[in-house]
């Protein structure tokens, strides 16, 4: 799955609030890919590294403590407090913060 | 469990423990700043092999054996190698020198990996089960088939395959060093939408949701600990409202509830389950506030109850405090507390019990008798999981010196017992309370120490001179409700005659009656009377109140046909000290108004009852 580029971020995003931006155009409304970082940050300190800064080109080959078995509690608190569902490909494959932020802004993930 | 081990922050997160992130960071916190493992906890090696993924479950064993008293050192095999592992007398399991083996099967990879049938898969379980008890002295804890996700009424495939397979395992493991643990009523009390996902099968080989790794890895730890520690050997059972319903010196033996079409069914319930442990070797006794007469009349004349009197090895039947009966229960059988369940309705009991024998199990027993099996099966108390805390004092020598010493300082215990308590009593106005006045008149046998079964008209011609109050008692466990009535009469220009005296059974032992006597003693002053004089007058049922009024520091005086009368004087300043737990607030009007509204009562016409 290839990241999206991420987009400028606006005034509001810069002043640390989280802004819904117009999706598709169909009226659907999603975070935008800064306000879904943050909403993963804390779950990633909490799980993997309490001092862990979380940027999109992080992946599970650059931080020591994203095993398998955090990778598996990773899943499990995103799921529970984003509100989403993943797929056992998904789950699986999901080693790459920059995807992991496309994956939930396509889905969705809730404030 | 028992849940008593909550010294450490990580072993009290560990309790509430419910998701897989808050288990890996209890455990992770065991590990880096744990205490010490008790020098007095019983060690495991504990071997976890297993044809799933268990490394969360061997993360987190040792935590959750410490919460369970018991030291351990965990090797856990790698991944799907219980076969080899097992059969192997070389392999790194046994070289582990295992005291307990836990063989983790999931039917997943049994019905669907490389065993097929029923045949195979019994015969490859037992093959090594059967292997390992020969080549190691270990306990084998092994689960059996937990349901399959396919498990679609009782005639699919996957149910016919898992009952099929557990019954043959069943039946094929007997040696007295293997336990086989069945998982379904744990699925079964998690349901299967929070169990099964196989999405964390087929990417990480578990074969329930990760979320349930702290309830699984609750069982399993239960077993090793229950290999371990002490079964629960002994259970000492209250008698009213506990074992049977009612109380039966108030109700009768012919008035105790024990109808198994109506609510005395949950009562047959709780002797049901009594008895089938006493079949399973534990012993019962009986800790009961009562007269033991009353006691055994119940037991002899109401054929319909599942446990005689002969089925418990001890009675503790008088009206001292709980503990202490608890305390001659052990003396006598000559065992420590662990492995102790004190089964009690009353709240207060339970927490005078559980003051002075910390390390006895004391589940807090839903008020509801429905409810009360389903909870105690729930502790996981009574099956062979049992765990206790060893007692500390096991071993200790009593010499009788110890003794004395241990007495002071538990009637210090127990006077600090009642402060805690926070009683605090209520003095009514009798006509405040009309209906419950006349139906404890009407009901109470036990402290009753006149008996007399006056109606209203009666009672208020009694108190006419003199002054009547009901008690009502609240504790900071809640509303006892009303607890007492007194009428006190005036018999001349110098005494008051306590002419009704009631209470009830179940706050004995708390006080309640010194205070209702200093408060007699008071009313009695202001009303400028030099004597308070008590009565007693026997019945078949009042022996308990027998010795009261000396207790009180009341003189005899005389007797008269079947009563014995006590007087008190009142100038020379009754102390009162016992009265001192308990604080008594006053709902009364002045004593002359009352004793005008009495007479008022009375001449009302159709009030009088």
């Amino acid at each position: 799955m290839k990241p999206q580029v991420a987009p400028m971020a606006s005034e509001d995003e810069r002043a640390g609030q989280i802004v819904r931006q117009s999706a598709d155009g169909n009226g659907g409304h999603r975070l935008s890919r800064e306000a879904v970082l943050r909403k993963l940050e804390p779950i990633f300190r909490s799980v993997v590294d309490p001092d862990l800064v979380l940027r999109e080109d992080l992946d599970a080959t650059k931080v020591p403590l994203w095993d398998s078995l955090n990778h598996i509690i990773l899943m499990v608190e995103i799921e529970m407090q984003l509100g989403v569902a993943l797929t056992t490909d998904e789950l699986a494959h999901l080693r790459n913060v920059g995807d992991m932020v496309t994956l939930l802004q396509q889905k969705q993930a809730r404030v | 469990m028992t849940a008593n081990s909550t010294e450490s922050p990580s072993l009290m997160r560990y309790a509430s423990a419910r998701t897989l992130k808050e288990l890996v960071a209890c455990a992770r916190e065991y590990e880096t700043a744990g205490t010490p493992p008790s020098p007095s906890w019983p060690k495991v090696r504990l071997a976890l092999t297993a044809n799933y993924a268990t490394q969360f479950l061997a993360r987190g064993f040792p935590l959750a054996l410490a919460a369970r008293d018991v030291t351990a050192d965990v090797y856990e095999s790698p991944y799907n190698q219980w076969r080899g592992e097992l059969l192997d007398p070389a392999s790194p399991l046994h070289v582990f020198a295992p005291t307990h083996i836990v063989v983790a099967l999931t039917s997943i990879e049994l019905a669907y990996g490389a065993l097929r049938g029923v045949d195979a898969t019994v015969e490859a379980v037992v093959a090594a089960v059967e292997a390992v008890l020969k080549t190691t002295e270990a306990y084998v804890l092994i689960t059996l088939p937990e349901p399959l996700a396919d498990e679609v009424g009782d005639s699919s495939p996957a149910y016919e395959w898992r009952t099929a397979v557990s019954n043959r395992l069943r039946a094929a493991l007997t040696s007295a060093r293997v336990l086989l643990l069945d998982l379904e009523p744990l699925v079964r009390s998690v349901g299967a939408q929070a169990w099964f996902d196989d999405r964390f099968y087929d990417t990480a080989k578990l074969p329930f949701h990760p979320d349930r790794t702290p309830a699984v890895l609750g069982v399993l730890a239960d077993a090793v600990a229950g290999a371990v520690a002490p079964r629960c050997k002994l259970v000492i059972v209250d008698l009213d409202n506990t074992l049977w319903g009612g109380v039966v010196g108030d109700d009768g033996y012919a008035g105790l509830d024990l109808d198994p079409a109506g609510s005395g069914r949950h009562f047959l319930r709780l002797q049901s389950f009594l008895a089938g442990l006493r079949d399973k070797g534990v012993v019962l006794a009986i800790a009961s506030k009562n007269e033991p007469a009353a006691v055994k009349e119940a037991f002899a004349k109401r054929g319909e109850m599942m446990l005689r009197f002969d089925d418990f090895a001890a009675a503790e039947i008088h009206w001292e405090p709980k503990s202490e009966s608890v305390a001659r229960i052990l003396g006598r059988l000559a065992l420590s507390t662990a492995g102790v369940v004190f089964l009690d309705d009353n709240p207060v009991e339970r927490a005078e019990v559980q003051r002075r024998f910390p390390d006895i199990a004391v589940p807090d027993l839903p008020g509801d008798p429905a409810q009360r099996v389903p909870m105690l099966l729930r502790t996981g108390l009574f099956d062979r999981r049992l765990v206790t805390r060893e007692s500390h004092h096991r071993n200790r020598m009593y010499s009788e010196n110890a003794k004395r010493e241990e007495a002071l300082r538990e009637a210090g215990d127990y006077q600090q017992f009642l402060r805690g308590l926070q009683m605090v009593m209520v003095a009514g106005a009798l006509e405040d309370a009309r209906e419950r006045v006349i139906e404890l008149i009407h009901k109470t046998n036990q402290f009753n120490l006149t008996t007399r079964r006056y109606n209203w008209a009666e009672l208020t011609a009694v108190v006419r001179d003199g002054f009547g109050s009901f008690y009502r008692l609240t504790d900071k466990f809640g509303d006892n409700g009303i607890i007492s009535v007194i009428a006190v009469a005036r018999d001349g220009e110098d005494d008051a005659r306590i002419d009704l005296w009631l209470m009830s059974c179940r706050v004995l032992g708390r006080k309640v009656e010194e205070t209702i006597l200093a408060d007699m003693v008071a009313r009695a002053r202001g009303l400028g009377a030099r004597r308070l004089i008590g009565e007693y007058c026997a019945t078949a049922k009042n022996a308990l109140v027998g010795e009261l009024y000396p207790r009180l520091g009341f003189t005899e005086i005389g007797r008269k046909g079947a009563s014995v009368f006590y007087a008190l004087p009142l100038d020379d300043g009754h102390a009162g000290a016992d009265a001192q737990f308990i604080e008594l607030l006053q709902n009364h009007p002045p004593v002359a108004e009352v004793a005008g509204r009495a007479r008022n009562a009375q001449n009302v016409p159709g009030q009088v009852v």
